[in-house]
Parts: C-alpha cells; sequence; structure tokens
C-alpha cells in the first residue's frame, strides 16, 4: 500500500466511509504509523469539541439574551447608593449588560429614534399649557370686546370742543375758519 | 444635562432682566435723569407771568395766527379784557373766522393753563420735564421791553419762545415752532394797556356767546371708572404728552374731554360712545392713518376724527403735526369685525388689570 489516507482519514473518523472503505482504511492503519498518529490526534480534538459542546447555555438562556438587545425594553430601576457608597464600577452598572448597538425597532435613523426617546413629558404639559391659555384669554376677549346691539350714531360737535379746547389750554376759543384763508401771512 | 439646563435657565433670566432694566431706564421716570436743564431765572419768570395775567388788570388786542400742514395760515384778532377777581373776557374780531363778534369768558380759575396767561406749577413741570427753559436775550412787543426765554429740545433747537414784559412781567408773545423752526402758532399782543379795562366797552359789545369751561372735572377715580367700563383713557401719549386735566360738560355728559401736553403743545382728545355719522365729517379730507381712516381738517387747531371699536375720537391740538400724527396713531384703531371685537376685548381686560392706564 503506498501513500496515506489523507481527506479519507478524516471521513473515516467522521464515520461517512462506505463499508468497503472503510475496510481498506483500516488494514492501512494497521501498517502505516503515520496515518495512525493522525487518526489518534482527529479523534482526540473531535472528543474534546463534543466535551466543549456540552458546556454550551441553554436555548432558553440564549432567547433571554437576544431579547435584552431589543431596543425600546424598560430600564432596570436604578440601584440607590448608601451615602459615602462608591459609584459602581462600569461593568456593574445595569445599562451596561444593554448592547451598545442595539438598531431601533423601525427604520429611522438611529439618532432620531433616541432623540424622540429624550423628550421629556413636561414640555408637552407646558405647550398644552400655554395653548390652553391663550384660548382662554382669547375667549375671554372675545366675550369682553361685545359692544351692545345698538350704538348711537355721532356727529362730533367739534366747534364746541374747539372751545373747550381753547377755554383749558389757556388759548382762545376761535372757529372754524371759512375756506378762503389768507396764505402765508405773516404779522 | 441638569447643569446645561440650569445654565440654560440661568442664561435666560440674565436677558430678561437686562431687557426689563433696558425697558425701565428707557420708558420710566427714570429718563428724567437725563432731563434737560433748565434756567432757574427763566423758569420763575414763566411761573411769575402765570400770577401777572391773574393779578394784573389789563386790556388790549391779541393777534392770533395758525399754520396748517399745508402752510395756509388763519389770523385772527381778539380784543381781551382782565380785571382780577371777575375772570377775562376776550371777543373775537376775526377777519378769516366764519364767525365774528363771538365772546368767551373764564374765570379765574381757569388762568395759567397756556397761551398768553403763564403757566401752572402742573405745565411748568411738564415744560421743564421736557425741555430747557432759557432765558434768550431781549426784545420789544408792541413797543415794551421784553425778556425773551425759548423751550429748546435736546439737539438745541427752539421749540417754544416767550416774551414777557419787563414791567407787568405778562407774557406779550408766544410761539409755538415745528422741528424746522417754522411758526405752528404765533399770539401776541398788538397794544396792551396794563389799567383797569373800559368795561362798559366790554359789556356794550353784547356778546353773542358766553362760554366756559366744562364744570366736572374727572379725578383719578372717576378715571379709573371709566377704564374698567372700557373707555379708552391714556395717561400718556407719544411725544413725552401727558395727561393734566379731564372732564365732561357734566357728571351724565356724553363725552369726556382728555387734556394732554409736553408743556408747549396741547393736545384734546375727546372721546364719545358711538358710531361716526359720516355725513358729519363730508367736507373733511380723509385720508388714513395705520390702515386705518381719519377725517382731518388743520386751520385753526390741527383737528382729527375717526371711530374705532364702539368710540368716536375727536382730536383738537395747538400742536406740530407730527405730535398730532403720532397721538393719532397711539389711540385705539380697529373696525366692528371679528379681530375688531378681539382688539376691543383685550383693551378691556388690560384696564380691568391695570385701571392706572
Amino acid at each position: 500500500m503506498t501513500g496515506h489516507l489523507g481527506e479519507r482519514l478524516t471521513a473515516l473518523i467522521d464515520g461517512e466511509l462506505g463499508h468497503d472503505e472503510r475496510e481498506k482504511a483500516h488494514r492501512h492503519l494497521a501498517a502505516c504509523g503515520d496515518c495512525r498518529a493522525e487518526a489518534e490526534a482527529l479523534r482526540g480534538l473531535k472528543k474534546r469539541l463534543r466535551a466543549l459542546n456540552d458546556t454550551m447555555p441553554s436555548e432558553a438562556l440564549l432567547r433571554r439574551l437576544e431579547a435584552m438587545g431589543e431596543p425600546g425594553d424598560p430600564l432596570p430601576p436604578p440601584v440607590p447608593r448608601l451615602p459615602g457608597q462608591a459609584r459602581p464600577p462600569a461593568a456593574a452598572r445595569p445599562a451596561d449588560i444593554r448592547p451598545s448597538r442595539a438598531r431601533p425597532s423601525d427604520n429611522r435613523p438611529r439618532r432620531a429614534a433616541a432623540a424622540r426617546r429624550r423628550l421629556p413629558r413636561g414640555r408637552y404639559l407646558v405647550a398644552g399649557a400655554a395653548a390652553l391659555a391663550v384660548f382662554g384669554v382669547g375667549s375671554a376677549a372675545f366675550a369682553a370686546g361685545a359692544d351692545p346691539d345698538s350704538l348711537p350714531r355721532v356727529s362730533p360737535s367739534v366747534e364746541q370742543f374747539a372751545v373747550e379746547h381753547a377755554l383749558t389750554s389757556g388759548d382762545v376759543p376761535l372757529t372754524d375758519p371759512r375756506p378762503a384763508v389768507t396764505a402765508g401771512e405773516h404779522p | 444635562m441638569n447643569h446645561r439646563v440650569s445654565h440654560r435657565a440661568w442664561l435666560a433670566g440674565g436677558i430678561a432682566t437686562a431687557l426689563l432694566m433696558l425697558w425701565f431706564v428707557s420708558t420710566g421716570d427714570t429718563a428724567s435723569g437725563a432731563r434737560l436743564r433748565s434756567d432757574p431765572e427763566a423758569l420763575r419768570l414763566l411761573r411769575g407771568a402765570e400770577g401777572a395775567a391773574r393779578d394784573t388788570s389789563y386790556e388790549g388786542v391779541q393777534y392770533i395766527t395758525s399754520w396748517s400742514r399745508s402752510g395756509m395760515s388763519t389770523t385772527s384778532l381778539v380784543n381781551v379784557a382782565h380785571m382780577p377777581g371777575q375772570g377775562t373776557r376776550m371777543r373775537v374780531e376775526s377777519t378769516t373766522a366764519e364767525q365774528g363778534g363771538q365772546m368767551f369768558e373764564a374765570d379765574d380759575s381757569q388762568q395759567g393753563r397756556g397761551g398768553l396767561t403763564g403757566y401752572t406749577p402742573r405745565m411748568l413741570d411738564l415744560l421743564a420735564r421736557n425741555y430747557a427753559v432759557v432765558r434768550a436775550g431781549e426784545g420789544q412787543v408792541c413797543g415794551r421791553l421784553t425778556t425773551i426765554i425759548e423751550a429748546r429740545r435736546a439737539d438745541g433747537t427752539a421749540a417754544g419762545r416767550f416774551h414777557i414784559d419787563r414791567a407787568t412781567g405778562l407774557m406779550l408773545r408766544r410761539e409755538l415752532l415745528d422741528g424746522q423752526g417754522r411758526a405752528v402758532n404765533l399770539t401776541f399782543f398788538t397794544e396792551i394797556r396794563p389799567s383797569p379795562p373800559r368795561t362798559t366797552f366790554m359789556l356794550a359789545s353784547a356778546p353773542q356767546t358766553v362760554e366756559t369751561p366744562w364744570t366736572h372735572q374727572l379725578a383719578g377715580a372717576d378715571l379709573g371708572a371709566l377704564r374698567y367700563r372700557g373707555w379708552p383713557v391714556k395717561s400718556a401719549l407719544p411725544g413725552d404728552l401727558s395727561l393734566y386735566d379731564a372732564r365732561q360738560l357734566d357728571s351724565r355728559a356724553p363725552v369726556v374731554h382728555l387734556s394732554y401736553s409736553d408743556g408747549l403743545s396741547v393736545v384734546s382728545v375727546f372721546v364719545q360712545r358711538g358710531t361716526l355719522d359720516p355725513a358729519s365729517v363730508g367736507h373733511w379730507h380723509k385720508t388714513t392713518r395705520g390702515g386705518r381712516t381719519v377725517y382731518l381738517r388743520d386751520t385753526v387747531q390741527q383737528r382729527a376724527v375717526w371711530a374705532s371699536r364702539g368710540y368716536v375720537y375727536t382730536i383738537v391740538a395747538d400742536a406740530p403735526p407730527p405730535v398730532v400724527d403720532r397721538a393719532v396713531a397711539a389711540l385705539p384703531h380697529g373696525d366692528t369685525g371679528f379681530w375688531g371685537r378681539l382688539g376691543r376685548g383685550l383693551d378691556r381686560l388690560t384696564s380691568w388689570a391695570n385701571p392706572f392706564d
């Protein structure tokens, strides 16, 4: 028998060879020390991989971990610090267990979604109160501005007003002149 | 984040405080800190003219001319006689007035409100607050030596000029000047005799009309009540015009007369409830001020009539046209539609909140 098993050795370890091929491989291993050593090494590696697979987290744990990465979940309650207690290390803070690159649930840019979450509720309250105040003052003004049903029609007594103006201002009362007045007349 | 909000709040508060202080400085009486400096002797002479007009017997002829904004003038000659304790009688012998021969009288309590009758302490205070009152040399009026006094604006130009008789202390000439130095109103004696008037002549002239000022004066409480009821009673108008007198013909009269002055110009605002009958101002000059219709007539005095928000306003003024225009613009204008009613209501709400303005 010439040559080594090569790729067929891996197939033999994985149990993927047929009956005849397996018999031939076993006969070669009996005669070839190199291939036998390589086969032992591959079996050992596979055994360690199986052992590693036995310690993987369960499916339920994996689902819970994935669920914690979804955006919009409520934050865990802050841990109150006692007086004098030092700030907990970053790794121990609850918010830090959140994935740092969590995507928003919709297709909007991450910054806009974050800004929407940061809008304080008080601002809406202030805006609502201001709108309500404007509406209230406007309504009150409209009601207060109502006129009586009928207002008298007035013809101002301008000549009488002119006399009253002159008497209270100390000037001589003068009535309205005729249309023909002297232009630019100076003393 | 909290630190940033706190910083912004302090910044906004600081800006608001600065604006408030600026407003106080620019509009409040703290502006009196920049009052123009007057000559005490000039103020004393003006104050003395009021006492002289009240205590001196005299008679004479006054020449009165006023110029309109178009340059037209109106001139009147008036016989004047004054007896201490009895009042002043004026007989208009006008050549350009429509009605000559009218007779007016004013008792001594009406002395000292302007014109040639000198200045009351109130009017003198307004004059000194808004102008620099100084002596400006000597002059002559109808052959009598006078001391000239000028009321100057902040830029040094004369806004008013007075001649005070050195012998009697009477004011013999008064000029009201606009910003370009042109005369707006001129009143002076062409002849005067400081002696007991020939009352027989005055009485024999058979007065056709005797007028006295409206008797029902409105105090602060009366004005507050009017404001509460929505009447547009302003305590001041632009151009440093202050409300110094308010009255009605009687307590139930429908017209309120509000007198404003800066010490020189006098603007009377007559307010009455109702809508304007256009026929009553049919021959007036119809124009617009601030988008509203105003009827103007500037002959003997500056006159303006308009209606707004349920009130009719009539202005009669001895003042330069720009002063009257600013006063007209500052008073309410509006129609009777939705916005007019809203504006009228806001005026009333404001007057309820602040009955002093």
